[in-house]
């Protein structure tokens, strides 16, 4: 007999051993397998089950994300807003106020609302945040105060002192 | 017939290269087959969602800084308006060195919004009087190099 002939008849009773091996050790442990088999079945179902759940959870935690930021950019632009209408009521308030000061305080307000919004320190963030309205607060001081206390003024001197407080 | 030292050459290395190179290529496919599976199906789909949630929060911040910065920058452009004008006024007073470097500041100052240096020069042209404008210019753009 060849070589390459033995060896053909050697894999071949290797397979049949296995073969029957594997079918012998099917046979011993069916019931065990039949267990594995439902356990597999239920733990699928399960993974399915709480997939949904996580899925539905999920989407429903993106819609709020997405809401709160569309909330949080429509005060933002409230503020923006607010800075923009106090420039302009200054402008219109304060007739011999020099333009560049105004625009001074539009960005003074400007960068202390950036403060407020997207400084990622939250201490510092909350510390701009009081800053901002106060600087605001003082603004509207100053509108509110025109014209009561004895005749019109130049310039907005609380704002000013606030923001060169700040600047010092 | 005994082969070519070309033919040797080009049969030796190709084999190289598959020895030295098959092994790094299964070897990072079966790093990134063990990544892949190191986490469950569960956790896969909750680092989706952070993924997903931090893009969203991202995107918000993103708008919200444009918005403020179109805001700051048309603020700014009313100031360079006014500075050009200076500018315009002290023309004679400054070198065309001088005019050509004030010139381009106003508008990088626009551009990175840089209000504090603009008011500044604005300030510097209203202060000095005709003839002190050209040193002051110069001094300035000495502090701010």
């Amino acid at each position: 007999m060849s070589l390459p002939e033995n060896i053909g008849k050697f894999v071949s009773r290797l397979i049949n051993t296995v073969k029957s091996e594997s079918a012998d050790w099917q046979k011993a442990h069916q019931s065990d397998l039949g267990r594995l088999k439902e356990e597999k079945v239920l733990a699928e179902a399960e993974l399915k089950q709480r997939l949904e759940l996580m899925e539905i959870r999920f989407a429903q935690e993106c819609k709020r994300a997405r809401l709160e930021e569309e909330r949080q950019t429509e005060h933002f632009s409230e503020f923006l807003a607010s800075i923009d209408e106090m420039k302009a009521s200054m402008l219109e308030y304060y007739g011999s106020m020099p333009k560049p000061i105004a625009l001074m305080i539009h960005h003074q307000a400007a960068e202390l609302l950036r403060e407020a919004w997207h400084n990622p320190d939250a201490r510092e963030r909350l510390q701009k945040q009081t800053r901002f309205t106060s600087l605001m607060l003082t603004i509207t001081e100053d509108l509110s105060e025109l014209g009561r206390d004895g005749g019109p003024k130049a310039l907005p001197e609380k704002t000013i002192a606030f923001i060169q407080n700040k600047l010092e | 017939m005994p082969h070519s030292f070309s033919e040797i050459s080009l049969i030796y290395v190709s084999f190289s290269v598959l020895v030295l190179y098959a092994p790094a290529v299964l070897c990072a496919l079966g790093l990134a087959y063990f990544l892949y599976r190191r986490h469950s199906r569960l956790e896969r789909r909750q680092q989706q969602h952070q993924r997903i949630r931090h893009a969203i929060a991202d995107k918000g911040l993103g708008k919200r800084k444009r918005m403020l910065l179109a805001v700051q920058r048309r603020n700014i452009r009313e100031l360079a308006k006014l500075v050009r004008c200076q500018l315009k006024e002290h023309e004679r007073n400054l070198t065309p060195y001088q005019h050509q470097r004030a010139s381009s500041f106003i508008e990088r100052a626009v551009t990175t919004v840089d209000f504090e240096r603009l008011y500044t020069l604005h300030a510097l042209f209203a202060a000095n009087a005709e003839k002190q404008v050209s040193p002051a210019v110069e001094a300035f753009f000495e502090h701010t190099r």
